[in-house]
């Protein structure tokens, strides 16, 4: 590799912008590199190879996929992997109850993080610092922790095996709180002041004014708990028991054992879990990266 | 973290006029924090209490009656040998996924800091791993590493590998799972380290090159120092991730073959849903909590605002 190049290309790179979205820097310039540009492109097909070769095997028939030495490309375009994933046992079940529960874990959140992040950006209340610190504070608890007692709980409430169950313990979140709350702050005071004089009370401030301005931090928070949802195992591993009430990552595990050696089928059911995630990712890629830097913070 | 918290209203006393706040109106901010509050202190802190008491206690998770044992459990830690292996087994596997993934990150740093398309096409690329499932990523891994028909005993004797059952051998097992959650979380970190390149004053490369030095010197002298708190802010991470690391075990070995793969979370799912020594369990994710919880405050010491509130 040229290191030379990659390095001044450093040394002639600017400060981005702290706050999500640069959109206002053309970034897509033409490389003026061909040499480094192949490079890169190389690099990334290495980096999303293990993604390609799920690709490549979920489009192979099983005789070929464990054919010896490996082929890249299937001889045979076999796309009824696929269709044979979603009609096979619950897998279609699980794909549902994934999104089920992802959808309504984004939109609990935003139910419940925007008006908290709202009284701590902009409202005076006694004991406000005292509570945002409360809230960090459960940030720095791993959910390992609350695994067992949280499955008590849940247990005594009748709610394992149920969507409740995945669902409301993540309705309240200090990632999105805090991400929020920073981005309101950044909203001027004077939007807000006009509409208080034309007489909006707090709702309708929050409505009107904030919350549209807002919609980049909205998206790339929602963006987080999507993921972390429909991404998590050892949780839904655990409170969940009967096939049907499955998510798509547990139910996963349970097809290798229950296919066998069909790895095809594996890479095809593979690529289903996958691929909403990656979509979601190309969508909002621009307004993440300096989002992240901004709150120094994971989903 | 704490650096973000507002200090604007610390020392702003006004007794008399507070009389004025009460009322209708100052009810308002608690009615939009309430959900929040309420469902955090059911689902985070009540739990976190819970586990703190279960960890006193010889609970097995179903039974009516238990006794109190105080401190017990967490002595059992110590003299535990399945604990210890799987404490070391975690520290094993933060050792062989931590720093090929620091060094993975800063290198692609370098590779994508100039904005142009093929940056944006690679930087993109390196973050798609982590936003896949672990599931999916442990799924795919096991299928490269497959004893048989894997890529990876294919292309291993082309390299001087031998080719073996790379989840099937103890001594090989840890690596092999480690290989995808490097490649998972080096995209990452190359997101926090970018942030911090494109951070630094271009006048600093300017200065070095005029006096003269390459640029793997600059990469070097000037880059590699002035990324300090974001290496630093992601060894941190890192190690927070690494001590909780339980889906990729569970799905690719089951904490085998030998119990070489087995870690501390995966220790604890077993005594907790396996075994039923719910209370032993219970201090087993206490000392989870604490020590994590020292990485976190070490972080805030040594670091405070400086990583990313300039």
């Amino acid at each position: 590799m040229s290191a030379a190049k990659v390095i001044s290309d450093v040394e002639r790179s600017v400060a981005v912008p702290v706050v999500s979205g640069d959109r206002s820097r053309t970034r897509r310039r033409a490389d003026r590199t061909p040499g480094l540009a192949a490079l890169r492109i190389l690099l990334a097909v290495i980096v999303l190879f293990p993604v390609l070769w799920m690709l490549l095997t979920a489009l192979k028939p099983q005789d070929e996929a464990i054919s010896w030495p490996p082929s890249i490309l299937p001889q045979t375009w076999d796309w009824e992997n696929f269709g044979e994933v979603l009609a096979r046992g619950e897998f279609a079940r699980w794909f549902l109850n994934s999104a089920i529960v992802a959808i309504a874990t984004v939109l609990g959140n935003l139910f419940v993080g925007i008006p908290a992040a709202f009284a701590f950006a902009r409202m005076r209340f006694r004991g406000k610092n005292a509570l945002f610190l409360l809230v960090l504070a459960s940030l720095m608890i791993p959910g390992e922790v609350l695994l067992v007692p949280l499955f008590v709980l849940l247990s005594e409430w009748g709610w394992i095996d149920a969507y409740p169950a995945l669902i409301v313990p993540f309705i309240a979140n200090a990632f999105v709180i805090f991400l929020l709350k920073q981005f309101f702050e950044t909203i001027p005071r004077e939007l807000e002041e006009a509409a208080i004089i034309d007489g909006a009370g707090p709702l309708r401030v929050l409505r009107h004014v904030v919350v549209p301005l807002a919609l980049p931090a909205i998206a790339v928070s929602s963006f987080f708990t999507f993921l972390g949802s429909w991404n998590s195992y050892l949780y839904p591993l655990v409170v969940t028991r009967s096939m049907e009430m499955r998510t798509v990552t547990v139910g996963l595990s349970l097809f290798t054992d229950e296919v066998g050696t069909d790895w095809p089928l594996m890479m095809a059911a593979s690529a289903l879990v996958a691929a909403p995630a990656i979509v979601v990712f190309l969508v909002i890629e621009r307004h993440l990266k300096n989002t992240m830097a901004m709150s120094g913070l994971r989903g | 973290m704490t650096a973000t918290v507002p200090t604007s209203t610390r020392g702003v006393r006004r007794p008399q006029r507070r009389t004025r706040g009460r009322g209708p109106a100052a009810v308002i901010p608690l009615l939009f924090l309430a959900p929040a509050l309420i469902l955090l202190a059911v689902f985070v802190f009540y739990p976190l209490a819970s586990a703190f008491f279960m960890s006193l206690t010889n609970w097995n998770g179903i039974s009516s009656n238990f006794d109190l044992v105080g401190v017990a459990n967490y002595l059992r830690l110590f003299v535990d040998p399945d604990f210890m292996r799987a404490a070391g087994a975690t520290l094993l596997y933060t050792a062989l996924t931590l720093p090929p993934s620091l060094v993975l990150a800063f290198f692609a740093a370098l590779a994508v800091a100039r904005h142009s398309r093929s940056s944006t096409v690679l930087r993109v690329s390196m973050a798609v791993p982590f936003v896949v499932s672990i599931a999916v990523v442990s799924a795919v891994w096991m299928w490269i590493l497959e004893p048989n028909f894997g890529l990876v005993n294919y292309l291993a004797p082309l390299v001087g590998l031998p080719q073996q059952n790379w989840l099937g051998d103890p001594n090989w097992a840890m690596f092999a799972v480690a290989i995808p959650s490097v490649w998972r979380q080096f995209g990452y970190f190359m997101l926090i380290l970018l942030a911090g390149i494109h951070s630094i004053d271009p006048a600093l490369h300017e200065a070095a090159r005029l006096d003269g030095a390459s640029s793997a010197q600059r990469a070097w002298h000037v880059t590699l120092p002035l990324l300090g708190p974001q290496l630093y802010f992601c060894l941190v991470l890192g190690v927070i991730d690494s001590f909780q690391v339980f889906a990729q075990v569970h799905i690719m070995t089951s904490g085998g073959p030998q119990n070489a793969t087995s870690v501390v979370v995966y220790e604890l799912y077993q005594q907790s849903f396996e075994f039923f020594n719910t209370g032993y369990a219970s201090a087993i994710a206490i000392v989870l909590l604490l020590v994590i919880g020292t990485v976190t405050f070490i972080q805030q010491r040594w670091l405070g605002s400086r990583v990313f509130y300039q």
